[in-house]
């Protein structure tokens, strides 16, 4: 069969970083190929070279057998070849029709004037086609929330012309129910003999539904698996070992069983009300590890913020050491620390260095009758990037050139170097890939040996019972159950009280 | 990468062309009216004379800078133009000055007086002398305006040519002179705020005092514009619909004449009601409504040779050959007056206005030279050469 | 061994192309009026028009400077310059009744810190653009000055029993700038208050998150800018010792522009500097002194500081280049 795609000793560079070193790789229609790799590796560089959101350094590509090198996105969605990013990629404050086809007016206009109503009748045919029967053509998208505007996103991306679909970590952002949507729509492309490039670091998934599998580490293909390879069963541990490049070793998640904790309450939270949660009590210990787990708009991200103070609450009182937690001033003060799940756009200035980032919350500590030795400020960034191991030139690196798992390092440290006791998590693991991932869970294990309290928020069941003590289910806002920790405890019993 | 790279070079480019084009183009028009300091440049040793104009563009100034250019090549000196703050505000006065100034310049004209003892202050070995401008705020102390060091007390100072009368009062009286000639018995009357303009105050004071003297009514009394255009509503208040004549104490081309001929157009303003007032605009437009039938029925403007006057003193200065009866004072400006189609179509045609030629000049560089004293310079520019009626 | 040396120096080239064209724009500026003026018989290193650079640029650079902490934060204030012009009057009418500019001065800085702490919480408690409340001092400020000035009955006062030839001198201006220069770089640099001014500019969420209480350092911020613009108004004053109905026209704009021509990101952020400030402001005044030396009429310096504005923007403008995709 002949390739629809084939790169050619791709070279990309970004200053000093290799990100792609001489690829090459085939495509073929009809497949569903899974692109997986630690971050960094260079899996979503070379498909945002082969969508156009970027040129090569060098190399060449071929698409349907005539070279290949789009200058834009557009031009590629043209030529047939769509990517759903992981970002929000949709434009506000317009209907979902105009954002459907946005670009493609023409189609609805006659002598120049739009007819609206037709957009939003091919708009919702197109939307009953994907199974989104809830969304509206006509309704403002600002209406709709994250997950809704990426099966947008989806339904504008591909249409009949589409060859190649590129899926880049969309499924993060998206529910069970969502999910479903997309596997749907892939297989059915898949049938008709098209080509989907997925990637995702969700290993069980890209299992379940890729036809082939190509592995990449630092910017190399280090290994291709064909079907029986990936349903074999040692598959994720292969693909692991090929990931990182080691043996990672069997302990993953913390191996012991042992819940228990000080007695002393690390934070609580008394009679609070707000929005939706009424009424909410919690008591967090001493080194103790309380998860929170149910679907995305069950109001355990909100129980973070709550804990946090940056919520203005409508009843109740959030505790700690006696003290009233009203501001985020007033929780660092008191030693609480937290990392939100919105990373770049809530929990990391992206423009600035990682020592910035890092000595942020701990300035008033640094201070010395005003003064702030940039010398102080680089010991105490320079001991936890070495401590985090942060893959990085210097502390003076700009955090938005880092991969998301040095990311997600950084917003650990500026709370390990503060010194907090008491550390919100939510969904710390989000968009980090596995070595980061084990890193992570070994060192929230430390923290709780140290005796902190950590709460951790979090979208993926497996890593609350992986790592907590204690794990409460929300849903609409309420608890529905709660599930001390134990080997038996399986994802399956919890799954229930989430939907 | 390399795209970003070609964009780059690309908007260099296209900078590099605009400024390319923008700089020939200007240069071009630019070489209209200073191009000619350029070129004499090699010939003019005496250095240059530093002129602060209060104007940048129209009639009167293309043919000032034509003029004072051909008069400072006769003398021997080159002359530069820098634009004075358009507020006159005398920070903004002493910056142009200092930022124009030159090793070669030998003297300065300014034509506003903003800041003018700090330009002084700053360049005390420089002759300055003025035109254009009355100086009323700083001439000297006795006035009540708030000042420091009367101008006049200034050793380097020589002096100033102003744009009409030095006081007010003679400026009310000409024009009340032509109300009453023309048997005018209700008029309007419009003016620049006192604070700005102190004499157009006294100018407004004075005409009312005559006016009621003379039992002409000024209707709705005085109108004071805040630099913006008489408003159409003026006509529409008080029965100004039928006015004999409108005084413009004002620059009264540019902030009533317009307005007046819209209302005669809505049918606001009398057909027949005439505009009185001072200042020039070669829009053919307004040239064809001046005169007898015309909506302006009086329009007088001071002669662009005036900046001869300055000059003179200047060159005198430099080269230390004042006259031995020289006083530094302020003295009136001749007028040209037009008030009939003739005048318009001699001022059009036969003036230095017309062409900017300096053969059309009433005054030419022999003239200044004939000047054997301080009285001969002044009595040449209020010579019948200088008025209108040396163009017939 | 040599490929690798040359990468590099591309590579810091890349990464700095702010301060590239920024100090770029300044110092073609400086060799340009080196290099040509003498063929003009002229000299901008004439003890006199380096006075007159000096003299041109104070102003704008002390404002400039003091306004790094407002723009840092992606705020801009435009009320600037009708602050100048209502303190450069009340110090010469003040003076003039007092006989010395001390009431003068303090009681502009009162009110700048007033209209400091009123502009820069309104945007944060209001919730409004933070333009808004700079706009309405702005018209509230002229106001005041235009009918102060049509009581006075004249267009512009000056100060006449008081010396104030001091502020002219070039010394006391070079001093002058030099220390708030290093005053404002300490308190930007080295002290909570410009690391938490740049970091609420760059990303307010993360900022308020890492417990930066955003009205406190914003109004901060603004006071700093308040009391810098007392102190330009008093040489603004004492250039001519006089003030007048149009002092401060557009300074807002000059300081806007200068901060540009330095390389400040509108945007404010972590790549704020204060540098940006004196290098724009220079090479601004360079330009207008500089240009009529070589024979530029001055109706055209207007055009050629454009094309040289264009060009630096140009080269500052930030892309998203270099940015590795996850």
């Amino acid at each position: 069969m002949e390739a629809i795609i084939e790169v050619k000793h791709i070279h990309k560079a970004f200053g000093p970083t290799v990100a792609l070193k001489d690829v090459d790789i085939k495509f073929y229609p009809g497949e569903i190929r899974g692109l997986v790799g630690e971050n960094g590796s260079g899996k979503s560089t070379v498909t945002s070279i082969i969508a156009g959101m970027q040129e090569a350094n060098s190399g060449e590509m071929f698409y349907q057998g005539k070279p290949w090198k789009p200058k834009s996105m557009i031009e590629a969605q043209n030529a047939g070849i769509s990517m759903i990013l992981q970002e929000a990629n949709t434009i506000s404050h317009v209907t979902v029709a105009q954002n459907i086809f946005a670009g493609r007016e023409a189609e609805f206009s006659k002598f120049g004037i739009i007819s609206m109503s037709k957009m939003n009748a091919a708009a919702d045919e197109l939307l009953r086609k994907y199974g989104l029967e809830h969304i509206k053509a006509n309704h403002s998208i600002d209406m709709y929330n994250f997950e809704d505007r990426k099966l947008i996103e989806i339904v504008r991306c591909v249409n009949d012309d589409t060859k190649v679909l590129v899926v880049d970590e969309t499924t993060t952002a998206l529910s069970l129910e969502g999910r479903e949507i997309l596997y749907k729509l892939i297989h059915k492309m898949a049938d008709e003999g098209k080509t989907v490039i997925f990637i995702s670091h969700d290993m069980e998934e890209i299992l379940e539904h890729c036809t082939v599998l190509t592995v990449l580490r630092d910017g190399d293909i280090v290994g291709e698996l064909n079907g029986d390879e990936i349903h074999a069963l040692a598959a994720v541990k292969n693909i692991r070992y090929l990931m990182v490049g080691r043996e990672i070793g069997e302990k993953y998640y913390r191996e012991d069983y042992d819940t228990s904790h000080s007695d002393e309450v690390a934070l609580e939270l008394k009679n609070v009300s707000f929005g939706q949660i009424k009424h909410f009590n919690l008591k967090v210990h001493k080194g103790e590890i309380i998860g929170f787990g149910g679907l995305s708009g069950c109001g355990m991200h909100d129980i973070g913020r709550i804990c946090y103070g940056i919520e203005k609450l409508e009843g109740g009182r959030v505790i700690r050491n006696g003290m009233e937690i009203k501001t985020p001033l007033q929780a660092i003060e008191s030693g609480i620390g937290y990392i939100s799940k919105n990373r770049d756009s809530e929990a990391l200035i992206l423009d600035g260095s990682i020592q910035d980032n890092i000595v942020l919350p701990s300035l008033t500590a640094l201070e010395n009758k005003t003064y702030i030795s940039p010398k102080s400020e680089k010991a105490m960034a320079d001991k936890e990037i070495e401590a985090f191991r942060i893959k990085c030139g210097s502390g003076k690196q700009w955090v938005g050139t880092l991969s998301g798992g040095n990311k997600q390092k950084v917003s650990f440290a500026k709370w390990t170097a503060k010194g907090a006791e008491v550390i919100i998590m939510d969904c710390p693991t989000r968009g980090v890939d596995i070595g980061v991932k084990q890193a992570m869970y070994s060192l929230i294990e430390n923290m709780k040996k140290q005796g902190k309290a950590i709460i951790m928020i979090s979208e993926e069941l497996s890593e609350l019972v992986g790592m907590a003590d204690k794990i409460i289910i929300m849903k609409d806002f309420k608890v529905t159950k709660e599930f001390e920790r134990s080997p038996e405890l399986k994802q399956t019993d919890i799954i229930e009280y989430m939907i | 990468m390399k795209s970003g790279v070609l964009k780059r070079v690309l908007a260099m480019t296209a900078a590099s062309v605009l400024s390319v084009t923008t700089l020939a183009g200007c240069g071009s028009q630019a070489a209209d009216t200073e191009g000619k300091s350029s070129k004499s440049s090699s010939s003019a040793n005496g250095g240059t004379i530093l002129w602060m104009s209060n104007l940048s563009s129209g009639p009167q100034y293309e043919a000032m800078v034509a003029y004072g250019t051909k008069i400072c090549e006769e003398m021997g000196y080159n002359l530069k133009i820098v634009y004075g703050d358009g507020f006159n505000d005398p920070d903004g006065n002493l910056t142009a000055v200092k930022n124009g100034m030159t090793s070669d310049v030998v003297g300065i004209l300014v034509s506003q007086d903003g800041g003018i003892q700090a330009i002084m202050d700053e360049y005390p070995d420089l002759p300055v002398a003025a035109f254009n401008t009355d100086m009323n705020s700083v001439f000297s102390e006795d006035a009540n305006i708030a000042s420091n060091a009367a101008v006049k007390d200034y050793p380097n100072f020589l002096g100033t040519i102003a744009d009409g009368h030095i006081n007010g009062a003679d400026t009310a009286k000409q024009n009340f002179d032509y109300v009453v000639s023309q048997g005018y018995d209700k008029i309007g009357v419009v003016t620049f705020p006192g604070y700005a303009y102190p004499n157009l105050q006294e100018a407004s004071d004075e005409i009312v005092k005559l006016c009621k003297e003379a039992g002409i009514e000024i209707v709705g009394g005085v109108v004071t514009l805040e630099f913006q255009p008489l408003d159409e509503s003026y006509f529409q208040e008080a029965d100004r619909d039928d006015l004999d004549a409108l005084v413009a104490l004002c620059a009264g081309t540019t902030f009533v004449y317009p307005t007046m001929v819209q209302a005669k157009g809505d049918k606001l303003c009398a057909a027949d009601t005439k505009l009185i007032t001072s200042g020039f605009d070669n829009d053919p437009s307004l040239v064809e409504d001046i005169g007898e039938d015309g909506t302006i029925g009086y329009l007088s403007i001071s002669p662009c040779e005036n900046i001869a006057y300055g000059l003179t003193l200047i060159d005198k200065a430099v080269k230390g050959e004042m006259y031995d009866d020289f006083v530094c004072e302020r003295i009136d400006s001749a007028e040209y007056v037009i008030d009939s189609k003739e005048d318009i179509d001699n001022v059009t045609s036969k003036s230095i206005l017309a062409n900017n030629d300096y053969n059309d000049a009433s005054v030419k560089y022999e003239d200044l030279q004939a000047c054997n004293s301080f009285e001969d310079l002044k009595a040449l520019f209020h010579s019948e050469q200088v008025m209108v009626d040396a163009l017939k | 061994m040599e490929e690798i040396k040359k990468n590099k120096v591309s590579e810091y080239l890349k990464t700095h192309i702010n301060d590239v064209a920024s100090y770029g724009g300044l110092i073609f500026c400086i060799l340009v009026f080196t290099i040509i003026p003498p063929f003009f018989g002229e000299n901008i290193w004439s003890q006199a028009k380096l006075a007159n650079i000096i003299s041109n640029v104070i102003v704008t650079a002390l404002l400039s400077v003091g306004a790094v902490f407002v723009y840092s934060l992606g705020n801009m204030d435009i009320s600037i310059g009708a602050q100048i012009r209502v303190y450069a009057m009340l110090i010469v009418l003040l003076g003039n009744v007092t006989g010395s500019l001390l009431p003068g001065i303090l009681i502009s800085a009162a009110i700048a810190i007033v209209i400091a702490i009123i502009n820069g919480g309104a945007g944060q408690v209001l919730k409004v653009h933070p333009i808004i409340p700079s706009l309405v001092f702005m018209m509230i400020l002229q106001g005041v000055s235009s009918i102060a000035y049509a009581k006075l009955g004249s267009r512009n006062i000056t100060l006449r029993s008081v010396d104030f030839s001091a502020f002219k001198s070039t010394g006391l201006m070079v001093l002058v700038l030099v220390l708030e220069t290093i005053v404002v770089s300490y308190l930007f640099y080295f002290t909570k208050f410009g690391k938490n001014a740049r970091a609420i500019g760059a990303n307010a969420l993360a900022a308020e998150q890492c417990g930066i209480n955003l009205l406190k350092f914003k109004v901060i911020s603004y006071v700093i800018m308040g009391v810098m613009v007392v102190v330009a108004a008093i040489f603004q004053m004492g250039y001519t010792g006089s003030a007048s109905d149009s002092t401060g026209t557009g300074f807002e704009m000059n300081v806007m522009i200068a901060l540009i021509l330095g390389g400040m990101p509108l945007s404010g952020g972590m790549r704020s500097k204060v540098s940006c400030a004196v290098v724009g402001s220079f090479t601004y005044s360079i330009l207008a002194v500089g240009l009529p030396l070589i024979g530029v009429p001055t109706n055209m310096t207007f055009l050629i500081k454009s094309i040289i504005f264009i060009v630096v923007v140009l080269f500052t403008c930030r892309k998203k280049n270099g940015v590795l995709p996850r």
